[in-house]
């Protein structure tokens, strides 16, 4: 089996009374990958977080099931729920005297007894966690000493104390800074390897998901929520349509054109991978053309950390400096176009 | 290494130490008041050494100051211990017992037992002796668990806790009004028997009525200690709480109820205590540098107890002509405590920026 949950003709909402519910999408049928990273996503209000809280079992769903290892999970104890779910949510823990250990901790409840004793093997798993998170050197630091990466960072590793084998996070990107961000991409990416986690992540940050998850769920007000790999998607053009605009991809539209231009106006970059993106990336930036062609008239050559313009193989100028590049290039092309 | 050994035993001590003081207040009531009783006596009358003290001293001390020291003693841990409880559920610092409206249902039946009563008897006699304590005790009962049962009944029907706090300071709120409305048409001597009852006292558990009075607070702090693991669930908010397989409804209504509780028995035998319930948590926190319950728990009780025979010591030292008001008393020494708290826990909120 390759998914680790199976999505039959659930339908999440609200129950108004007994009789009257809101169901808040069509049923959603879905699968989620074994020891992989997928995203969730859909524009705000088509229900990402009812859906993650119906799975993690907060939300009783209307009707359907949730096949876990083909045993249906939407009636189970919470506290059993608790040894195959944990969570990660948007919110902080702000908390004057709670040390990252302690709420590392919090993790093993589920296995504890009446008085929420730790054993020394409980200790064991979280000091685990805490190393697998990288946050060893925090464990007895307050919590609002932290920042809020690091604070995402100590759920992640409550969530791997939990031991469970799917964690679920909803948001949990939202306040962080963009480094932060793709640092916990990556560390979610790692447990999805090394510690074979299965992981379903909410956000609204398209481009973030894109770049990192194995799989995506799109979900949207009234139509049905569907998967597949990100490119797949874009591709497709469902994202767009699921966003209900064209907006998105504007700019990596630009990108995705590139292969096609053909133009003798493009230009060919050559040189250092890194470098040759950046130099594409200015390029398109300022309205230019790529072309991915030898032959091409244009030629930027990248030599260490030196941009040489050749137009139709002549050497024009040469610079290290972005700016003059682009200065250099226009001066070049109003020359010629008077 | 060093800095853990220390560690380690800096809790056991500091409750050895707790311990000690609360011992060392408990002689000090039963021995200072408008009379001093010298500490051999007071042993004696206690462990009933007989011939080597005096008759009325053994009156005092029997009849007078050692109810009121375990009355002290009693409500200031159930006070804290409600404040606790109410701050972990509520995750809000500035939580304490009289938030849900109990302490002014309690006033509010005080108030129209004693305006009632009074303009059917066209006196205020009925303030007066051992009926007009019990009957003071049984109106502030009313009024307070009536006010525990609305809240626990509106608890079911709301989802959110919060909602249930601003349910509280509105019936607070309520309870208020209708005793400005009794007081407005109420007797001059009425209204004067009222606000002595509003200032609290710890001296209206006679011998008689302790057991009773230490039953039904006895039970509730004993099961407060077996909330510890839900209640450090809640310090991570209910979503994480129902993550971690916690009932979090159920214990939140359990907790509720403990807390209602505590502080109704409290309020109806000593009045309406203020700032026990909010200054102690804050005390203990601050201490132990901990939130953890199982830390927590023991320690309010014990500093709760302490502040309560503090502030009832000050408030019969033979300076002051019998007894000041127990509320003025606890203002003026637990708001200073709070302040002090919270300007030196700015320093926590510094060093992280």
């Amino acid at each position: 089996m390759n998914s680790l949950i199976d999505i039959k003709a659930l339908e999440i909402g609200y129950r108004l009374s007994k009789s009257k519910t809101v169901s808040l999408l069509p049923p959603v049928n879905l699968q989620l990958k074994r020891a992989a990273i997928t995203g969730l996503i859909g524009v705000n209000g088509s229900g990402k977080s009812t859906l993650l809280r119906t799975l993690a079992g907060v939300l009783i769903p209307l009707s359907g099931e949730m096949l876990f290892d083909n045993f249906n999970a939407s009636h189970l104890k919470l506290k059993d729920r608790a040894r195959l779910i944990s969570v990660v949510l948007t919110e902080t823990i702000d908390d004057p005297y709670l040390k990252v250990i302690d709420v590392v901790a919090m993790g093993r409840y589920p296995y504890t007894g009446f008085l929420g004793k730790l054993d020394k093997a409980d200790f064991e798993i979280c000091y685990h966690a805490m190393e697998s998170t990288g946050i060893m050197q925090l464990s007895q630091r307050r919590l609002n000493q932290l920042s809020d990466g690091e604070k995402q960072k100590v759920m992640i590793a409550k969530a791997l104390a939990q031991d469970t084998p799917l964690i679920l996070l909803d948001e949990p990107a939202a306040y962080l800074d963009y480094p932060s961000k793709i640092e916990l991409m990556l560390l979610l990416k790692k447990l999805t390897i090394e510690q074979h986690k299965t992981i379903l992540i909410s956000s609204h940050d398209l481009e973030m998901l894109l770049r990192t998850v194995d799989d995506l769920w799109l979900i949207g007000r009234d139509l049905p929520a569907i998967q597949g790999i990100p490119e797949q998607l874009v591709i497709d053009g469902l994202i767009s349509q699921y966003f209900g605009t064209d907006a998105i991809f504007q700019e990596s539209g630009h990108l995705s054109n590139l292969g096609e231009s053909d133009s003798s106006e493009g230009f060919y970059v050559a040189g250092d991978g890194f470098r040759a993106h950046w130099v594409r990336h200015a390029l398109i930036r300022t309205g230019r053309l790529i072309s991915y062609k030898l032959s091409s008239k244009n030629q930027i050559i990248i030599e260490g950390s030196n941009f040489e313009y050749r137009m139709n193989g002549d050497v024009v100028f040469k610079t290290s400096i972005f700016e003059e590049l682009l200065i250099k290039l226009s001066e070049n092309e109003k020359l010629f176009n008077t | 290494m060093m800095d853990k050994q220390r560690k380690h035993w800096i809790k056991p001590g500091s409750f050895i130490i707790l311990s000690l003081v609360l011992a060392g207040l408990f002689l000090l009531n039963l021995i200072s008041g408008s009379v001093y009783i010298p500490i051999n006596e007071v042993f004696s009358i206690l462990f009933g050494d007989s011939g080597t003290f005096k008759a009325a001293n053994e009156i005092i001390v029997g009849d007078f100051r050692l109810n009121q020291a375990i009355t002290a003693m009693l409500s200031g841990a159930g006070l804290a211990v409600a404040g606790l409880l109410m701050q972990t559920l509520f995750r809000n610092p500035l939580a304490d017992p009289s938030i849900l409206g109990i302490s002014s249902g309690a006033s509010l039946g005080v108030a129209v037992m004693l305006m009632v009563l009074g303009s059917v008897s066209g006196n205020v006699a009925v303030i007066s002796g051992v009926w007009g304590s019990v009957g003071l005790i049984v109106a502030a009962s009313v009024g307070a668990f009536l006010v525990l049962l609305l809240i626990l009944a509106v608890s079911n029907r709301i989802g959110n806790i919060v909602s249930l706090l601003i349910i509280g300071i509105m019936i607070s709120y309520i309870g208020g009004a209708l005793v400005g409305l009794i007081k407005y048409y109420g007797q001059k001597d009425d209204v004067h028997a009222f606000v002595i009852w509003g200032m609290g006292s710890f001296s209206n558990v006679s011998n008689s009525i302790l057991p009773f009075f230490g039953f039904s607070l006895i039970i509730p702090l004993l099961l407060s200690f077996l909330f510890v693991k839900p209640l450090n669930l809640l310090l991570l908010g209910e979503k994480y709480a129902s993550g971690l397989g916690l009932k979090v409804k159920t214990n939140q209504w359990l907790v509720l109820l403990i807390a209602g509780f505590l502080t109704a028995v409290v309020t109806a035998f000593a009045g309406p205590v203020a700032f026990i319930g909010l200054a102690v948590p804050h005390f203990a926190r601050n201490l132990f540098k901990t939130s953890g319950h199982s830390i927590l728990l023991p320690a309010v009780v014990l500093i709760g107890a302490i502040l309560a025979l503090f502030c009832n010591w000050i408030a019969r030292l033979p300076g002051f002509d019998g007894n000041l008001p127990i509320n003025a008393v606890t203002s003026l020494i637990g708001a200073p405590m709070v302040i002090w708290i919270i300007i030196r826990r700015k320093d926590i909120y510094r060093s992280n920026s």
